[in-house]
């Protein structure tokens, strides 16, 4: 190989092949999936499970033994507490997709050399807007 | 202009569960939930079983709870906005355009806070708007606001 040639498969700079570029972005793009999965299932079954112990806490309110019902509604109390631990890992596995996500973003603005413009998706509003403007004839 | 649907008259003031707060609506109405996600249906069912309703079915989409209204008589529907294939949009307009529906009051509890769809949505006659996430004080508040407490 002659002074200045790229090695085989190689860009001109020395860089990765386009295919193994794709096949890493394609790898990292299933691990942020992957993330989200795992988020969303961590999130529906913590949801669950504190709806559940809310529900046991109704029916320990309307129950006429006051002591079963106090030891229902602490487990249930316990069991809620137990459940916000989904916070942690929800909170690590989106840390970690943002991760990948912004690292695909640097690549891409490497190659692309500015930032597009985000598409204007419309004004959010909160609740005192809309109560506002539900208010308004 | 608000476009309002006729909320049923108030009957009688229904106790409010472990709160003994009164509110001025029949605790009896049927009560129709609209949301494709079933924590969400769930929660808003424990909220009215707590504000006393205890008559509440639920329906995933609009298609389905449009079958649903023209087989029962509801005196209120909560809906979501996002759902397939009929969404919370079209769901209302559908209710608005039917005779026999039209008066039917219509709440909308969605994480849809556009602005355009807001207001898409007070012209398309929708009785009253809560944003997600919301807490049980706020879908009172609405509820008592729709039957003129």
């Amino acid at each position: 190989m002659g002074q200045g040639a790229t090695a085989p498969g190689r860009g001109w700079d020395g860089s990765a092949p386009e295919g193994d570029r794709s096949a890493k972005e394609m790898a990292d793009l299933v691990e942020t999936l992957r993330d989200l999965q795992i988020t969303k299932t961590e999130a529906n079954r913590a949801a669950n499970e504190i709806l559940t112990a809310c529900e046991t806490i109704f029916a320990a309110l309307d129950a006429d033994d006051a002591k079963s019902s106090h030891a229902a509604i602490e487990n249930a109390a316990i069991e809620i507490m137990t459940a916000c631990g989904f916070e942690d890992l929800i909170g690590q596995r989106a840390t970690h997709a943002s991760k990948i996500v912004k690292g695909l973003m640097a690549k891409r603005l490497e190659s692309l050399g500015s930032m597009p413009e985000a598409e204007d998706s419309g004004e959010r509003l909160n609740q005192a807007c809309v109560d506002t403007y539900f208010a308004e004839d | 202009m608000m476009i309002t649907g006729d909320p049923q008259p108030a009957s009688f003031n229904a106790s409010l569960g472990h709160g003994g707060q009164k509110m001025s609506f029949d605790p009896n109405m049927r009560v129709l939930v609209v949301d494709d996600y079933r924590t969400m249906v769930r929660i808003i069912r424990n909220l009215l079983k707590q504000l006393g309703f205890t008559n509440v079915d639920e329906a995933s989409d609009g298609s389905s709870a449009l079958n649903m209204m023209r087989e029962n008589d509801y005196g209120l529907v909560i809906s979501d906005w996002n759902m397939e294939p009929m969404t919370g949009y079209e769901f209302l307009r559908e209710v608005r355009a039917d005779d026999e529906l039209q008066r039917t009051p219509f709440l909308m509890v969605t994480a849809e806070s556009k602005a355009e769809n807001v207001v898409a949505a007070r012209h398309a006659g929708v009785n009253s708007y809560i944003v997600k996430p919301f807490n049980a004080n706020t879908l009172r508040a609405k509820i008592e606001a729709i039957f003129g407490k």
